[in-house]
């Protein structure tokens, strides 16, 4: 299962919250990504937490600079809403798309990233949180409730030509206490492509739960890595 | 070493390609034309897009025909990095009317779907081990037992029998994961993104493979 680190950026400034809630900030995301880089991280989710809620995207800057000295997958979520973006995304140096809110708006813009950039070029970052027993999906994260629901989502954007799914569990975000079992053993059967979770991965006891469910093909770490200091040795078992 | 030309075709993901080689302190330049491409030995076909986008692309500007000349020359070496390599074969099953640069003899597949084990999903997303059956210093020195970062739908099926060829193995089905054919490498992972080994690779194809296939 590959380790991904996730940063959570707003303005320049990592940031982190808990359940998407109460940002703290964490220093440049730039050394973090060195740094996590230099230990032998798989792979970088850069998500712009505000770009969405505020109608804009100044993240390529800061792309830039974290691609430059990073020789692992990079991608960048958080206010892609037109090919424009994502070929100003491509050009700074991501290697894939993350989208979440403007899919809800039009599920259309994954087939349009898909057509020209390839299915694996276009991740759906699934922000979900639990409702009355019923998982749907947020946008602007976490900011926003959709009526999508869960599964019915997780069909359409498969059937658009999502390449991966990034699942972050809201109730479990930055809580560090452990994965979401019970939305991973809800979605399991519904999702065909590969499947990276995130939200309270602290351990190697977490990740070793997430072993169980084999179309989990990596696990996302943001609070674990940069607000307990640790780096991907203290995650690693095996390299997969 | 020589200077690195990188072609430019519109939607590359070149500036990852750009990044590894300012970090190798290899000198290069981006080729937005067809002419330039013989003011260089050693060019890069970097891969972002479908078969059939990238091929109308390097058809529309021309590259199509730059490349099948620049080949022609024997110390012109050319790496082409995943939907850059894929290009190189006749066609592709991802865009059925289009036809590939022809400079490898084979056909490009969709991958197997098997949807038990998330290894064998598609896309190929990850970390895979290449393995190399032929006993040639440069691949196993280079290859053999690297880990390396794949990203694809799609792979090469050579109709001929090229001798040196690197493997992943995917649900017992071997897959190639890259060729060296004299002059021409074709690369399916995404080298750029493969951590050090990958940053190695690169220079090493570049200061090394001329040598290895004229030798």
């Amino acid at each position: 299962m590959r380790i991904i680190n996730r940063l959570d950026v707003k303005e320049g400034s990592l940031i982190k919250g808990i359940q998407l809630e109460g940002w703290r900030k964490y220093g440049d995301p730039v050394e973090e990504a060195q740094r996590q880089y230099k230990s032998g991280i798989d792979e970088i989710f850069i998500v712009d937490v505000v770009a969405s809620l505020y109608g804009r995207n100044n993240s390529f800057e800061l792309l830039k600079k974290i691609a430059k000295n990073v020789f692992v997958p990079i991608t960048l979520s958080g206010g892609i809403r037109t090919l424009e973006d994502v070929s100003n995304a491509f050009w700074n140096g991501a290697d894939k798309i993350g989208i979440n809110s403007s899919a809800t708006k039009n599920s259309n813009i994954i087939s349009e990233i898909a057509d020209r950039y390839g299915s694996q070029a276009v991740v759906v970052n699934l922000e979900v949180k639990r409702i009355n027993n019923e998982w749907f999906v947020l946008i602007e994260n976490g900011r926003t409730h959709t009526d999508k629901e869960l599964l019915l989502w997780i069909e359409e954007i498969q059937q658009k030509g999502a390449g991966e799914i990034y699942i972050t569990s809201i109730d479990k975000d930055g809580t560090l206490n452990g994965p979401d079992l019970d939305l991973i053993e809800y979605v399991k059967n519904s999702i065909k492509i590969p499947t990276v979770y995130g939200g309270g991965i602290s351990c190697q006891d977490d990740i070793t739960k997430l072993r169980d469910f084999n179309f989990l093909s990596g696990v996302s770490i943001s609070s674990g890595l940069y607000k307990l200091d640790k780096t991907v040795d203290f995650f690693r078992q095996e390299v997969d | 070493m020589e200077p690195i030309g990188i072609i430019n075709y519109g939607y590359g993901n070149i500036f990852s390609v750009i990044n590894s080689l300012d970090y190798l302190d290899i000198k290069y330049k981006i080729i937005d034309k067809p002419e330039h491409i013989n003011e260089f030995h050693n060019v890069i076909l970097p891969g972002v897009g479908s078969f059939g986008n990238v091929m109308r692309k390097l058809n529309e500007l021309n590259f199509n025909n730059a490349l099948k000349e620049y080949v022609q020359i024997d110390k012109n070496l050319l790496l082409g990095i995943c939907v850059g390599m894929q290009v190189l074969f006749n066609e592709s099953e991802e865009s059925e009317n289009i036809k590939g640069l022809d400079l490898l003899e084979g056909s490009v597949k969709k991958l197997k779907k098997i949807e038990d084990n998330y290894i064998d999903r598609i896309p190929n997303i990850g970390w895979r081990n290449n393995y190399v059956e032929v006993e040639n210093k440069f691949l196993l020195d280079n290859l053999q037992n690297k880990k390396t970062y794949f990203i694809h739908s799609y792979y090469c099926e050579p109709n001929k029998k090229y001798k040196n060829v690197s493997y992943i193995l995917r649900n017992k089905q071997k897959i190639v994961s890259s060729i060296f054919e004299k002059n021409i490498v074709g690369i399916q992972f995404h080298a750029e993104r493969s951590k050090s080994q990958g940053l190695q690779l690169i220079k090493e194809i570049f200061s090394n493979w001329r040598n290895h296939y004229y030798s």
